[in-house]
């Protein structure tokens, strides 16, 4: 028996990408073969050798298929034909409008991916999604059942050597606001630029702005978020770009404070890791962010840009509040970490898999290792 | 439901002047006591910044107007609009941080001193840049304006074409 997972795109800093790898290293600890398959044109060069092209994906009926839904694509329609049993985990999609004008081809395939996302639902034999929020989302659209298994967390990814020439160089006087993400419309960071704005000009001068996320999915929303800076007279406000995993740790050692001015996510990963970095979290009240932050840290709504300046401000400064607010992000992560996600998975995956594998996962099914091995890793 | 000059509270959010704000901390509701702190200092700071506030570029030729775009065509077209406006730079006095204190003062009086010695040769290379620019934004423009003309002439002929092939069906369908 193998459990495979099927994927519209693979690459390094991916929510998506890093559930799949972590639900990999689970199924392989269990013994089952378990592969991730995905289009190679949407691979990213560096994990290439950690997933086989879509093209070579077969599955018997007693087979399970994963499938992370969160845009329409190829792999969607592989998984749908797929004669496996089939389960979908649903990351949410992001609303097409924020990307219109920046761009269409993306903005279509976000339509098109919410235009099937019911039909999809009710061809499948069980949903997941990562958060109450897109289950409510599904609920609405009429999806019965649907089962919430939380975006999985893995800390070892930040506990490493932080990058050293990233730390030298922001390792100074200035106090630095953290924005991680990629660089797309519905993580307003024209607002977080804005705010900046007013706390550098008329609050701090010593003090700045790190942009740390991949520049090349939205790049004209970059292009506009770059010409703001320069408007406002900003040579404070770094675009660092995508960040290897030391590079990461090294953003979030320098950081004082980590701002999330995003109006859409379906969980939003970066807050949990600022939060296991001790870093004082503010994010704006949408979608999946309180769910993410599960009571921790600062949240708002309704604030201007001055507002949000101030409130930067009083995280920065207010020694009580930064306490406060590190002590509810310790605890936080202390819930996090003693959270039993093996089990979780065993409970979800119970009615498929055999009754031995529930007992402890001690028996490793033969069929499949050979996929298995060949792919690789871990 | 409580009601003051500028704040009111309505079933536990705060309002000011009719515009809704909420803050937690650590799970927490402090909107009344964090937010209103905010807003009041909020103000004062919009009142109080005059020359430390981030400078207002019109609606119309500010980076958010590219927010209006329809379309990526409707974008470029914004973009290159927007690129013109933005293609040069100014050697011009700025604002220089300084610290509290005769050692922040002293140190300010030094960076300005510099900036003053340097400006002329800043003159020069900015001189120099902006021309590049400003010569990078007209080929831009050129190659739109181009591309245009192209595009307008295959559209007038596809027309055309269409036309005639309309014609020809419609005579092979009467016959």
């Amino acid at each position: 028996m193998n459990v495979h997972q099927i994927l519209a795109g693979f690459a390094d800093g991916d929510a998506i990408s890093h559930e799949a790898l972590q639900l990999r290293r689970i199924l392989r600890k269990w013994g089952y073969g378990t592969d991730i398959y995905c289009d190679p044109a949407t691979v990213s060069p560096s994990l290439r050798d950690e997933c086989r092209p879509l093209a070579d994906y077969s599955a018997a009926a007693d087979d399970i298929c994963l499938h992370h839904y969160g845009i329409n694509s190829p792999s969607t329609d592989c998984f749908l034909s797929s004669a496996a049993k089939k389960i979908i985990i649903y990351h949410n999609i992001t609303p097409a409008e924020y990307f219109d004008g920046f761009d269409d081809a993306l903005a279509a395939r976000l339509r098109a991916g919410r235009s099937r996302l019911r039909d999809v639902c009710r061809c499948v034999d069980a949903v997941w999604t990562v958060s109450r929020f897109n289950a409510s989302e599904l609920r609405a659209l009429g999806v019965a059942n649907v089962q919430v298994f939380p975006l999985l967390f893995s800390h070892q990814t930040l506990d490493i050597v932080p990058e050293p020439l990233i730390i030298a160089k922001f390792s100074d006087v200035l106090k630095n606001i953290l924005f991680v993400g990629r660089i797309v419309p519905n993580k307003r960071i024209e607002d977080l630029i804005r705010a900046f704005a007013w706390f550098n000009k008329a609050i701090n001068p010593y003090s700045r702005l790190l942009i740390v996320g991949s520049n090349r999915s939205a790049p004209r929303y970059y292009a506009m978020l770059r010409m703001l800076a320069g408007d406002l007279d900003l040579p404070n406000v770094c675009f660092e770009g995508f960040a290897s995993p030391a590079g990461l740790a090294a953003y979030y050692r320098v950081a004082d404070v980590y701002v999330c001015p995003s109006v859409h996510e379906g969980y939003c990963l970066p807050l949990v890791e600022a939060m296991h970095s001790d870093v004082p979290v503010i994010a704006r009240e949408a979608g999946g962010i309180p769910e993410a932050m599960d009571g921790a840290g600062v949240m708002y709504a309704g604030l201007d840009e001055v507002e949000l300046a101030e409130l930067i401000n009083r995280a920065l400064s207010d020694k009580d509040l930064i306490g406060k607010i590190i002590a509810s992000q310790r605890e936080r992560m202390k819930k996090m970490k003693a959270r039993q996600t093996e089990e979780e998975l065993k409970t979800l995956l119970a009615a498929w898999l055999p009754s031995s594998a529930i007992a402890g996962c001690q028996t490793p099914p033969k069929r499949g290792a050979q996929a298995s091995a060949k792919a690789g890793n871990d | 439901m409580l009601t003051f000059t500028f704040f009111g509270i309505v079933c536990g959010e705060l309002y000011f002047c009719g515009h809704y704000m909420k803050i937690t901390v650590a799970g927490q509701d402090c909107t009344e006591e964090l937010g209103g702190e905010i807003r009041r200092k909020a103000a004062s700071l919009k009142k109080l910044a005059g020359r430390a506030a981030p400078p207002e570029i019109s609606v119309e030729i500010g980076a958010l107007a590219l927010q209006k775009a329809s379309s990526d065509a409707d974008y470029l077209d914004h973009f290159v609009r927007l690129l013109r406006y933005r293609d040069a730079f100014d050697t011009y006095d700025f604002d220089i941080p300084r610290k509290p204190g005769p050692f922040g003062a002293m140190m300010a009086g030094i960076k300005s001193f510099f900036w003053k010695l340097l400006r002329y040769q800043h003159d020069r290379i900015a001189f120099r840049q902006n021309l590049i620019n400003g010569l990078f934004t007209s080929a831009v423009e050129f190659e739109m304006a181009e591309r245009k003309k192209t595009d307008d002439e295959l559209d007038r002929r596809l027309a055309k074409a269409e036309a005639l092939l309309k014609k020809l069906v419609d005579e092979r369908a009467a016959k």
